[in-house]
């Protein structure tokens, strides 16, 4: 686990330390900006004198000053060093693009994410789990091959595209529910039921998206595990010394159908936290994944580095949960 | 073919969910791979002064060859209504199903448009007046009156731009986007390109995983377990934000990946998973008495594994490979989306989902996006799911 997210977060601090236009470089562009500007502020018109002094060269202490501010120096070892020094402390440096620190940017979106995960994780299990034991229990009835189709068709679809789908019509030509966003502009003014409904509104088209994949792949999950299960001896055996069927189903085969969903649980975790940038991209929610990949398109690599190296964490931490959650239900598997 | 996969055959033949949509993905696949001949400007063959020209598989025919003032290639749609004007010379083309490259952009012909405006706003212009005329007239019904013309002006008026809604007589049987490129022609072109980066990398991303799995499996020791540390730290990498840095960071350097560059990144990153399969397989087949006896009449390490072990566990190659297609063309097209897949100029999936979002106001490019998509990907996941069973049979026992 830790060397995993070491050789992660060295290979990635080496890409974006080999990358033209970092802090630095936009700085030099922010002051040839400004000289320039100036420069025809006070003559007029643009001229080659002009150019000739906009060269954007910064001076040594300017340049000083800023590669402590972004924790540059020309030693590159050093530096990754210090930054996972500061990143173990729980400092993440400061955003170039925001001005902020990145772990208040990163916490003040993780509700969003989370609030989206909670909620479809919810949803997931809730529904998931009955519907795949019912399909189990009626292998190859009308309703179960009906039911297959639907979700094998689910299972077909991309999250983000049938986003994209229900945008387009629920939102832009239909115009039922709001295109994109956390919540309105004027969600601040409106009363507590006033603010439930707009989350709720706007919650709607992106949820779907959240559900939609791992809706198909959990009810199959459930359903084909409950069947492996059912035409096990032990059922069998537990039937013919007289448990009921009821009894024989519910306790001895679905116990043991939860196993898989148990080593899944991890990776829920770290979707439900770290969420689905596209998701978040077609519906310009403002979360956790969303924050990584717009840091990456205006190159603000303490951003970048921060939201990988929490995502390497998720990871790593869901897997831990897996583990603990097989472990609880699995009398089988110890902890030594 | 063994008796053991004649039966696997036999099994998945007689899935009938899965033979026809193995029929169906193979039409499909054809289809595409022949879209030059279904989908393009060019004409397919050209009849000029008793000679037979095929355009589509030539290189530019000057336009000078059938009669045409330019130097440039002619443009075929053209040469055929003046074919058609003079039918006494004998000179005829034949142009492809929908006559339109992915790159090809439709001009819209504005005239007849403008005369059917200028007819509509006519006819409501002379009512309005009437009605202002006449003293007596409801002013409410003027006002309904100009709501309607604008309406219909309006509507004509779109007519003049892209995206145009798809159209039996344009033969944009999908409509266009908004830059005019037939959707219909991009779904095909953008579909070859995404089942040849797929198997490409399903191809190399096996011959990785047979040489390195089995290696490891059979070897064991210090390289098993070297590889099994350097799989771990890949596998845990978050795959697609790594591959946009990686993209990101090659495009500010001045460089946009092309399909082999991506190929390449995919590969790196992703060859872990069949990789894993095959140790474990090899690993168990090791154990066999088959392989004891092998090596006990003297075979070498080299033939114990190609001869015996590997026939073995090849058939666990067919059982992943729809679903690591399918897992790739997702891959693809995400990254199309985000801007980080092909350079801008191939055709793709990817990039008209983006279309599709960006113009909500024309949903017939997102639908037509969507549904293409939802279809290959249920067709390959049918088969896949075929395979599967076929494989390896259950039984399943029922309980009333």
């Amino acid at each position: 686990m830790i060397p995993t997210f070491l050789v992660i977060t060295i290979l990635v601090y080496f890409l974006c330390r080999t990358v033209p236009g970092g802090p630095i470089e936009r700085e030099k562009e922010r002051m040839m900006m400004a000289q320039l500007e100036e420069g025809a502020q006070s003559s007029g018109s643009y001229n080659d004198e002009l150019d000739k002094f906009a060269t954007g060269e910064l001076s040594d202490e300017d340049k000083a000053e800023l590669m402590a501010q972004y924790n540059i120096s020309d030693n590159a070892w050093a530096d990754y060093f210090a930054w996972l020094g500061r990143t173990l402390s729980g400092d993440l440096g400061v955003s170039a693009t925001y001005n902020e620190p990145v772990s208040k940017l990163v916490i003040n979106r993780m509700p969003i994410s989370i609030f989206y995960g909670v909620i479809s994780m919810f949803f997931i299990y809730g529904i998931c789990v009955p519907l795949g034991v019912l399909k189990a229990l009626k292998n190859e009835s009308l309703s179960d091959n009906i039911s297959s189709f639907f979700v094998f068709v689910a299972y077909a679809i991309p999250g983000y595209a049938f986003g994209a789908i229900l945008l387009v019509y629920f939102a832009g030509q239909w115009q039922l529910f709001p295109l994109g966003n956390f919540v309105s502009d004027h969600y601040d003014s409106l009363g507590f039921w006033g603010k439930i409904y707009d989350l709720l509104h706007h919650a709607v088209l992106p949820m779907s998206c959240y559900l939609i994949g791992s809706f198909a792949f959990m009810t199959m999950l459930v359903k084909n595990t409950m069947l492996d299960n059912l035409s096990y001896d032990y059922i069998r055996t537990a039937l013919a010394k007289g448990v009921p069927y009821r009894k024989a189903v519910f306790k001895h085969a679905l116990d043991n159908s939860l196993i898989p969903l148990a080593t899944h649980f991890g990776n829920s975790i770290s979707i439900i936290i770290g969420g689905s940038f596209l998701i978040e991209t077609v519906f310009n929610i403002e979360g956790f994944g969303l924050l990584g990949f717009n840091s990456l398109e205006s190159r603000d690599y303490e951003v970048v580095m921060g939201v990988l190296a929490i995502s390497c964490i998720l990871q790593m931490v869901g897997n831990l949960l897996s583990d603990i959650c097989v472990a609880y239900i699995d009398p089988r598997v110890k902890f030594d | 073919m063994n008796p053991i996969n004649q039966q696997r055959w036999q099994r998945f033949s007689k899935n009938k969910m899965a033979m026809l949509s193995l029929k169906i993905f193979l039409a499909l696949t054809i289809i595409s791979l022949l879209s030059e001949v279904f989908f393009n400007d060019k004409a397919l063959v050209v009849y000029y002064k008793g000679e037979m020209h095929f355009p589509f598989i030539q290189n530019a025919i000057p336009a000078k060859t059938f009669g045409l003032e330019n130097e440039s290639e002619a443009n075929y749609l053209e040469l055929q209504k003046t074919f058609r004007k003079k039918p006494e010379d004998g000179n005829w083309l034949m142009m492809p199903f929908i006559p339109y490259h992915y790159r090809s952009i439709t001009k819209i012909d504005t005239e007849p448009i403008d005369l059917q405006l200028k007819k509509t706003e006519d006819f409501y212009s002379k009512q309005i007046k009437e009605l202002q005329i006449d003293p007596n007239a409801n002013k409410e019904k003027i006002y309904q009156l100009k709501l309607t013309r604008n309406q219909a002006l309006g509507k004509l008026d779109s007519q003049k731009y892209h995206p145009l809604p798809p159209s039996l007589a344009r033969k944009h049987f999908l409509g266009t986007d908004s830059t005019g490129r037939d959707i219909l022609a991009q779904l095909s072109y953008g579909y070859r390109i995404a089942i040849a980066f797929a198997i490409i990398l399903l191809i190399i991303n096996y011959i990785i995983g047979i040489a390195i799995g089995c290696a490891m499996g059979y070897l064991g020791s210090w390289y098993d377990l070297l590889m099994q540390r350097v799989i771990e730290v890949l596998s845990n990498i978050p795959f697609l934000y790594i591959i946009i840095i990686i993209a990101a960071i090659l495009r500010s350097h001045g460089f946009t990946m092309g399909f082999w560059a991506l190929v390449g990144i995919y590969v790196s990153l992703g060859w872990m998973g069949m990789t894993w399969y095959m140790r474990t397989a090899t690993l168990k087949e090791k154990s066999r008495e088959y392989v004891l006896a092998a090596r006990a009449a003297g075979a070498s390490d080299t033939r114990i594994v190609f001869k015996h072990i590997l026939p073995n566990v090849v058939s666990l190659l067919v059982t992943f490979a729809p679903f690591s297609i399918s897992g790739s063309i997702i891959g693809l097209t995400s990254l199309d989306f985000l801007g980080y897949g092909l350079p801008k100029d191939y055709p793709s999936w990817g990039s008209l989902i983006k279309l599709g979002t960006d113009n909500i106001q024309a949903p017939w490019i997102i639908t037509s996006i969507v549904c293409a998509m939802v279809l290959v990907l249920f067709l390959i996941n049918a088969v896949g799911e075929g395979i599967r069973q076929a494989f390896d049979p259950k039984k399943i026992s029922h309980f009333e």
